[in-house]
């Protein structure tokens, strides 16, 4: 039988196609790729058959997305050129589009964009636009990806413009650029002025550290895990059984994020952060400091999470170390912590055609 | 926290390099592309936002089986469910008379079985291997092949009648 079962399983491949949707979804973390059949995609698949898309609905966003997935070609056939759009009081603009050859023969086209904040300040030169925006074109059959890279060039703070560079070095089926092809730019957020301070937490004493806590019951969180590989523990721990410690303080460390426990469950020690509020991208990493100077960063995260429709906010997260009590008292808990001045949520769509090389 | 240029292209290698693995298995859970595509983007969409950091090939492997497993498991438990496809369907060409008999007796088998078939003829892992990845007890995986086994056997011999 095994002979005939592998015979069997070598001929199941996925298709290029969705190897390359995981690809460029990967490229862009916080959004699920466009993927599965919802009611809007079954209205647009409805409306494709019978024929009868307006180009104004083409240009509706949600609805641009399900047509995208059912057919990138129709998507963009029927969705008008719109070289500036507004989303949130920041206008976005395509300014220019130049070609050049790579390094590798390859084309890329050098596209430059502009964003102008119509109500505040809240762009600067550190804007950050990376994994947040996707080029969306009628080639996309996944067999050819996109590659490109985007910069910050200038920011004039007269009239509040950022302007960028998209370096997008794409491959045509035949390995050449489709001139004339209409390309929509996609973006869904901007970050502005990321902010990393860090340092020594001395606000919780270590060496007295209670060895049984209670494992944190709450029926509105949900556990989602993080394992670092490499070890039994980390092997062993799935959603189903990963605990957080119950929060038993309300120890502030850096703005709107506190210690809420630091103690041990099940023999290892659990060091849990609260994050009061994720809205400009609070993050915390922890470490345990050794005596020889190392870092532990521990073996594990567990977060408990409450949905508020796309975005899951981690409110609640246990780094677990694998450190006897003894040990622990000659330690020290280090903190770095990330937050942005300001996370701008819009819709901007932009539909460019790719102009002819001009010599 | 961003992405860099380098990140993003280990994780372009990650994805190509486990796609076969992946895909085989969440085939092998639910007999048609279309459920097995879903499985595979969760899977690796859930790689992508735990960024997990691995000791060895053999760790990512086994990390990204059991991430395929519990999605193929969470797949099944939902009220769409797709039927299973034949495999000549799926590979679009006529099957040696072997592999059709297997392929149908594998489409009668429950997803549990066919998981652990998979991993173990396929995968080459041992039960021992198999119950770590699946966060099962060895004795628990054993009695499944076993059952399995019996069970393929008994379907292949429907089919030769």
């Amino acid at each position: 039988m095994k002979e005939t079962y592998v015979k069997m399983q070598e001929r199941i491949h996925p298709d290029a196609a969705l190897i390359a949707t995981a690809v460029e979804a990967a490229a862009k973390p916080k959004r699920r790729p466009i993927l599965k059949y919802t009611g809007i995609a079954a209205a647009a698949a409805c409306a494709v058959v019978v024929g009868s898309i307006p180009v104004l609905a083409a240009n509706v966003p949600a609805f641009y997305d399900a047509l995208y997935k059912f057919s990138p070609a129709t998507a963009q056939f029927f969705t008008p050129v719109q070289m500036s759009c507004e989303s949130n009081g920041i206008e976005l603009a395509v300014e220019a589009i130049h070609y050049r050859a790579g390094e590798n023969g390859q084309m890329i086209a050098d596209i430059y964009l502009t964003m102008t904040d119509l109500t505040g300040d809240r762009l600067n030169i550190g804007t950050e636009l990376s994994g947040n925006f996707v080029f969306c074109s009628a080639d996309h059959d996944g067999a050819s990806p996109a590659h490109y890279h985007y910069r910050n060039l200038e920011y004039d703070p007269e009239t509040k413009t950022l302007r960028v560079l998209i370096e997008y070095t794409f491959h045509h089926k035949q390995g050449a650029p489709a001139y004339g092809e209409k390309v929509t730019f996609c973006m869904w957020e901007l970050e502005s002025g990321r902010e990393k301070t860090e340092g020594y937490i001395d606000a919780v004493d270590l060496s007295e550290v209670k060895l049984e806590n209670a494992v944190w019951e709450h029926e509105e969180l949900r556990i989602k895990t993080y394992g670092q590989m490499g070890t039994q523990s980390a092997m062993q721990m799935t959603e189903e059984n990963a605990k957080l410690i119950r929060p038993t303080m309300d120890i502030p460390i850096e703005q709107d994020i506190s210690f809420t426990s630091v103690g041990y469950l099940d023999g290892q020690l659990h060091v849990q952060t609260h994050v009061k509020d994720t809205s400009l991208g609070q993050q915390a990493q922890i470490f345990l400091v050794r005596p020889d100077g190392k870092k532990d960063n521990g073996w594990g995260v567990v977060s408990g999470t409450t949905d508020t429709g796309d975005e899951e906010q981690y409110i609640y997260t246990d780094n677990i170390f694998n450190i006897s009590e003894n040990d622990l008292r000659d330690c020290r808990l280090y903190g770095i912590f990330y937050r942005y001045n300001a996370i701008v949520k819009g819709r901007w769509n932009v539909t460019f055609i790719l102009p002819e090389e001009t010599e | 926290m961003h992405r860099t240029k380098q990140e993003q292209e280990e994780t372009e290698q990650i994805i190509r390099q486990y796609a076969d693995t992946v895909y085989r298995l969440a085939y092998s859970y639910v007999r048609n592309r279309s459920d097995a595509e879903d499985i595979f983007q969760e899977t690796f969409l859930r790689y992508v936002r735990k960024k997990p950091k691995f000791e060895s090939e053999s760790h990512c492997r086994a990390w990204l089986i059991r991430v395929t497993a519990n999605c193929a498991k969470n797949h099944l438990n939902t009220a769409w469910k797709r039927h299973t496809v034949s495999l000549e369907e799926t590979a679009g060409a006529a099957l040696p008379e072997e592999e059709r008999r297997l392929d149908a007796a594998l489409r009668e088998l429950e997803p549990h079985y066919r998981a652990v078939i998979h991993l173990y003829y396929y995968e080459g892992y041992r039960t021992e291997e198999i119950a770590k990845i699946l966060n099962r007890k060895p004795s628990t995986i054993r009695s499944q092949l076993k059952r399995a086994r019996e069970r393929l056997g008994e379907l292949v011999k429907e089919e030769l009648l």
